[in-house]
């Protein structure tokens, strides 16, 4: 049985190869590097948001396969114990990361996920998912009221801002270098629509994909915790009457089988058949 | 012998019907309780004639009668009721002093004072009959059986005295002297042979007399005697005188009889009556002695009734018995009785005299209003069970207000009480459930003298071979006993019980055809079979062809479990004929930049590039080559499975191999099985019929060793032992024995089969197809100078079959499970058909001799022709058929008591010792209170076949380790990340450029670790693992 976990990253990692991702250290200014700036940190977001979910293990207990993010983009793939290997740019493929700098680099602390809570009905992990959700939500929207403000922005560096939505909290940041539209006077209203259109556009896809994603998970979560306990009651069923009852009856029935030696009165064990008549 | 048995059939009636188990008194009450049809009273309910239902109705009183048979009267003592017989020769016994043996101790002392028997105990009688000098064969006409009839008119009898032709004495009965006179097989009365003896056995006398010289010369008697030879007057003249010597003549004297050469008319003639002593003594004469060949007897039994039978015939005074033949006293115990020594009649068919035994059916039957027969236990006041009194009142203060459950029902189990169960539970089955009733069991009383609950008691077995000389021990019995021990083991082959793994255990499938045997034909029923005959398999539905299924099973079980595990690996994605587009719009460019008419031999960068983009065009599709790899290392895989069916099917040809043989000696035993199926059939003839004819006991009276003769079945006679101490033998002159091993059961455990645990994890190539980054290698529009863009070469198809073969997990197919020839025989012990032929032979040569005992005895008078009661016609044929050396031991036997156990038949000698111990070793019996084998004591052990367990060993499948696995799969992964994607130590230039980032590309190549569902807890708590 494939665990769901697997089809769900499996597709969304798939999904996301296709998003250009890639980080610029320096500031190059412009729709194109703002918009992969916001994919960045919406990518980052939807990790963070799946860790809550599905949870994140340490550097040391993933399997040879696994990947992890550092904060810059980079990809990093486990090829053995303790050996991390990228081909993010600048980083040379002989470069190698061991697990502590692997976690140390991750934005994306190592936790245990909610759909991981043991012995609770996944109608009790409900709430706390949607309120992952309405985090997500939030973070999403604070990272769009940025990218807004961003565009405004004149400077080379980063400003201090103040990021809020509706019903959310305020959130204290800077403004994305990539995205200060402003600084070259060059941007056309064209380009600064795109940019703030397309945030809360991918924004929204999103979540509308995340919502899609947990309604799903709860649907198989429930069900799979229902078959878990039915196979675990009968499973200490069979464990606590196998011995009792089983047994009883195995020894039973080998009994019975001895009773077909046991030795009657002498006559009636005569391998002869009684005679037809009495007389 | 063996099991005589008195009271068969009465005791199965009341045993039977009050549910008491007797203790094991006799052998011969086993065979009272044949199962099945042997119980079954049948009679046609719907008779044809009013005459079959005369029939019929005889039969229901036959089987009333016959019902009425056994119980005991503990106070009586039982010498009284041991016959005592008189006026015949033989031997007394003294009843109770042979108890261990439940016969009389013979009486080898006193008796007569000479002849061979002297001082042994033989007893002679008042008798009469004929003594002669003669012997059979001279004269002719005196044969080995000389007589048929003892006597005619002139002795006192009633029929007339008959000659044998051409007896001129035929006119002496004054009838025609024919062949056979009165034309019923009698040739000669004994006093007509007497007279014809003395009449026709003659010589004449001559006296010589001759011429003496003188003076003066005379004639004178020479004193010398000349006899004409021995003539038969009757049938022959009157010799000549004989020739006289020369010069003299003879003179008739006179005429003397043959025999006693003594002169006619004097006190010694051929044959004479004798009286008393006389009759056994051989008296002297002038010639031969006399020797009798002819005695009278009147013979009387008699004992003290039986209270409980109130019609008891207790005896027979002066019966007549005739003896016909020279006299031959000797000792049955020590020399073997022949045909001619069976010669005497027992005549107890003369009308009016009582002396018959047609009515002993009806007399002999028991009054259980007097003998006890269970109903009620010995020393107390206990009721006769089925009692009220042995309902088990488990709660006497039971009340049906309060109470869930009736406890009171029946003893053994409770009702839940409606009321209760409605008003107080509401109908609620979970309380009725965890509110149960409880019980206990308590047994019926059984009885014995000293003991009141039985264990296991019995009586020894009644047997002809007992004697003084080997106090206690019974040969036949023990013979039998050690032939049903045997043949016990010999029949029990070894049964093979299967245990097997529930269906619900660890990878088990339930739908298994295994778990789920078919479904009863309705059109092609099975055949109805005994189920006592029945292994128990086959109650099980266990079928015969069970190791093939269990062998299929594990073929189905054991098949090997796959798991997929992706290995990523990047492959390039274009498509050919872009590639070649693009190569041809680059050659476009060349010609229009450099005016040349096409591209060929083009080098330099240009060159490089075009023959890069075709290789590209050609060699695109070379990754679907992958596609084979997944074929060739899973064909080792099914080779490896090949392996394990080959060696299940191996293992289980063995088996088959192994089992037909094993079977086909069991069917080889069917032969022997039979054999010993008509033996026991003989035996049970015997013991119930021919030996029993009506309701009697026989224990405590005195062997009749002449009984062991007849048919010659006693092997070895007149030895006792039948070699039964020594080993087993078929030696003709030995009992047939034989010995043979016990064959444990085989007990196949495969409870603890366990199918695959864990899979074999097998690594899959799983492409991540990404486009090559095209856009860079388009030309320049008409002939700007342009970048001429450098290809690196395509990358070697990733392959990984060669390594993944060799890195699969070997294949170790370790010790196939043990076979059941380990278990069972290959080919069971069979046992020499002629010792079953013998044991036969012996067997119905036995029930053939009392069959012809008692037969003589139950003559019907009426259906005797009056003066043909003591005929002899020939020896050894009814009536003329016992043996004159120990009648009175036969009179004992004959007037035996009604089968009601009195005080000694419980003594502890005669009961022997109870049984009160198990043992825990199957093959070996019980009892301690002789060394010899204990089945050869008193009873045939039928020990339980051991049972032989070979536990934990079977068929599974032990996949690798899960780490191992895993580590093998991440060495494929980590490769093909770093073959196809890292390219650590590649130029830059000659890593190919995707449509993506490599970085983008990283997380296609991510595997997931696996859910564990089953957590590795002590107890399997799954509702709490991981979610997906």
């Amino acid at each position: 049985m494939m665990p769901m976990r697997h089809f769900i990253f499996g597709t969304i990692l798939l999904s996301l190869s296709v998003i250009p991702l890639a980080l610029h250290a320096q500031t190059p200014v412009g729709a194109d590097v703002c918009q992969e700036k916001i994919n960045q940190e919406l990518a980052l977001e939807h990790r963070f948001f799946r860790s809550v979910i599905f949870g994140q293990k340490k550097a040391e207990d993933a399997l040879v396969g696994e990947v992890r993010y550092d904060f810059f983009g980079n990809v990093w793939y486990k090829v053995d114990d303790d050996d991390w290997r990228s081909v993010g740019e600048g980083i040379s493929p002989g470069d190698s990361r061991g697990d502590t700098a692997v976690d140390g680099a991750s934005p994306i602390p190592p936790r245990k996920g909610l759909l991981e809570t043991q012995r609770v009905s996944t109608s009790e992990l409900v709430p706390f998912i949607g309120q992952s959700l309405r985090a997500l939500q939030c973070r999403l929207d604070i990272i769009c009221d940025a990218v807004r403000k961003s565009i405004q922005q004149t400077t080379d560096a980063p400003v201090n801002i103040i990021a809020d939505s509706y019903a959310c909290l305020e959130v204290s940041r800077q403004t994305i270098p990539e995205c200060h539209l402003l600084k070259g006077a060059t941007e056309t209203q064209d380009q600064r629509t795109a940019v703030e259109t397309y945030c809360e556009e991918i924004a929204q896809q999103l979540m509308h994909q995340e919502a899609a994603v947990m309604n799903m998970t709860v649907e198989y979560d429930a069900s799979y915790r229902t078959m878990l306990q039915l196979a675990g009651n009968f499973d200490l069923f069979l464990q606590e009457f196998r011995s009792p009852i089983v047994n009883s009856i195995r020894q039973m029935v080998n009994l019975v089988g001895l009773f077909n030696r046991v030795p009657c009165f002498l006559s009636s064990c005569d391998g002869s058949p009684p005679p037809d008549t009495t007389k | 012998m063996g099991i005589n048995s008195p009271f068969s059939s009465t005791l199965r009636s009341s045993l039977i019907r009050h549910h008491l188990a007797f203790p094991k008194f006799a052998l011969a009450i086993f065979a009272i309780l044949l199962p099945g049809k042997a119980l079954m009273l049948t009679i046609n309910p719907e008779p044809s004639s009013f005459s079959e239902a005369q029939g019929i109705i005889g039969t229901i009183e036959g089987d009333v009668a016959g019902a009425q048979c056994g119980g005991w009267d503990w106070d009586k003592p039982v010498l009284p009721h041991i016959a005592i017989s008189t006026g015949l020769p033989g031997r007394d016994g003294s009843p109770l002093d042979h108890k261990p043996a439940n016969m009389a101790l013979r009486v080898e002392g006193g008796g007569v004072i000479d002849g061979p028997v002297a001082n042994t105990g033989f007893k002679w009688p008042s008798t009469f009959g004929y003594t002669s000098a003669c012997r059979p064969g001279w004269p002719p006409f005196y044969e080995a059986h000389p007589c048929q009839r003892p006597a005619g008119p002139d002795a006192g009898f009633i029929g007339p005295k008959i000659f044998k032709p051409p007896s001129i004495g035929c006119t002496f009965g004054g009838g025609v002297c024919g062949p056979d006179p009165l034309g019923n097989g009698v040739g000669w009365t004994c006093d007509a042979l007497c007279e014809d003896l003395n009449r026709r056995w003659l010589y004449d006398q001559y006296a010589v007399y001759c011429l003496f010289p003188g003076p003066p010369p005379f004639w004178a008697d020479t004193g010398t005697r000349i006899n004409t030879i021995c003539y038969d007057p009757d049938t022959q003249p009157v010799p000549a005188p004989p020739v006289p010597p020369p010069g003299c003549f003879v003179g008739y004297l006179e005429t003397h009889y043959c025999c006693t050469n003594s002169p006619v008319g004097g006190p010694f003639p051929n044959c004479k009556s004798c009286s008393d002593d006389e009759c056994r003594q051989e008296l002297p004469s002038p010639g031969s002695p006399y020797k009798s060949y002819f005695r009278h007897y009147f013979g009387s039994c008699t004992r003290a009734t039986v209270a409980a039978a109130p019609q008891d015939d207790a005896d027979r005074i002066g019966v007549p018995v005739a003896c016909y033949g020279l006299y031959n006293e000797y000792d049955p115990k020590l020399t073997v009785s022949g045909f001619f020594d069976r010669h005497c009649t027992i005549a107890n068919t003369y009308p009016g005299r009582n002396h018959d035994y047609v009515d002993m059916p009806r007399t002999q039957v028991t009054d259980f209003n007097i003998a006890e027969y269970g109903q009620r236990l010995y020393g107390t006041d206990w009721p006769d069970p089925p009692s009220g009194d042995y309902q088990i009142v488990r709660n006497p203060g039971f009340n049906s207000n309060i109470d869930l459950w009736y406890p009171n029902i029946s003893g053994g189990f409770s009702l839940i009480n409606g009321k209760v169960f409605d008003d107080v539970y509401k109908n609620e089955f979970t309380f009725a459930i965890m509110a149960p009733d409880n019980t206990e069991f308590k047994s019926y009383p059984q009885l014995t003298e000293e003991q009141v609950f039985s264990s296991g008691a019995y009586m020894r077995a009644f047997d002809d071979t007992v004697n003084n000389d080997r106090f206690g021990r019974r040969t036949i019995a023990e013979w039998w006993q050690d032939l049903e021990t045997e043949s016990n083991k010999l029949f029990s082959p070894p049964h093979v019980r299967l245990i097997l793994p529930p269906s619900w255990a660890t990878g088990m499938d339930p739908l298994d055809p295994f778990f789920s045997p078919d479904m009863p034909d309705p059109f092609n029923p099975k055949q109805p079979s005994d189920p006592r005959m029945e292994p128990i398999e086959v109650q099980l539905e266990v079928k015969e062809d069970l190791l093939g299924e269990v062998a299929a099973y594990l073929e189905r079980s054991l098949i090997l479990r796959l798991q997929e595990e992706a290995v990523p690996v990047l492959i390039p994605q274009g498509s050919a004929t872009e590639f070649r587009a693009k190569a041809q719009a680059w050659c476009a460019w060349h010609i229009a930049s450099t005016g040349a008419n096409n591209c060929e031999n083009v080098g330099g960068d240009l060159g490089d590039l075009l023959t890069k983009l075709e290789a590209y065009a050609d060699r695109l599709d070379d990754v679907r080559k992958m596609r084979g790899e997944l074929a060739r290392y899973e064909a080792w895989i099914l080779e490896d499975q090949r392996d394990i069916i080959q060696t299940i099917a191996n293992w289980l040809k063995a088996n088959i191999d192994e089992y037909n043989a094993y079977q086909t000696s069991v069917q080889n035993l069917q032969f022997l099985k039979s054999l010993w199926q008509g033996t026991q059939r003989m035996y049970r003839t015997f013991h119930d019929k021919s030996n029993f004819p009506w309701c009697m006991s026989q224990s405590f009276t005195t062997s009749i060793y002449s009984m062991l003769d007849d048919f010659f079945w006693m092997p070895g006679r007149p030895d006792l032992t039948g070699c039964i101490d020594g080993a087993p033998s078929n030696a003709f002159n030995c009992l047939p024995r034989f010995k043979t091993d016990l064959i444990p059961d085989a007990v196949l455990d495969f409870s603890l089969i366990r199918t695959a645990t864990g899979a074999i994890q097998l690594p899959v190539l799983k492409p991540v197809q990404v486009s090559l980054a095209r856009y860079n290698l388009d030309p320049p529009s008409g002939r700007k100078a342009a970048q001429i863009p450098k290809l690196p070469d395509l990358p070697a198809i990733p392959t990984i079959y060669n390594d993944v073969i060799n890195g699969l997990p070997d294949l170790v197919i370790e010790d196939p499970p043990t076979t059941i020839g380990t278990f069972i025989p290959t080919a069971i012990p069979g046992v020499d058909p002629n010792i079953y032929y013998r044991a036969f032979g012996v067997v119905s040569g036995m029930n053939s001799a009392y069959q012809k005992f008692w037969d003589s005895l139950r003559l019907d008078p009426a259906a005797v022709t009056d003066g043909t009661e003591e005929d002899c016609i020939f020896p050894d044929t009814i009536p003329c058929v016992h043996v004159e050396m120990d009648l009175t031991e036969r009179f004992v036997r004959m007037c035996s008591r009604p089968a009601v156990f009195l005080e000694e038949d419980f003594d502890k000698e005669v009961i022997g010792r109870p049984i009160d111990e198990y043992i825990i070793d199957f093959d070996e019996c019980p009892g301690t209170e002789d060394p010899r084998p204990q089945y050869q004591w008193n009873w045939a052990c039928q020990p339980l076949n051991q049972e032989k367990y070979q536990t934990q060993r079977g068929w599974g499948l032990r996949s690798p380790y899960e780490k191992e696995q895993m580590e093998f799969i991440s060495e494929f992964r980590r490769g093909m990340f770093e073959q196809t994607l890292l390219r650590d130590g590649v130029p830059e230039d000659d890593k190919l450029k995707f449509k993506v980032e490599p970085n983008d590309i990283t997380p296609s190549f991510e595997a997931q670790g696996t859910t564990k569902v089953i957590f590795d807890t002590y107890t399997s708590s799954s509702s709490s693992s991981a979610g997906p």
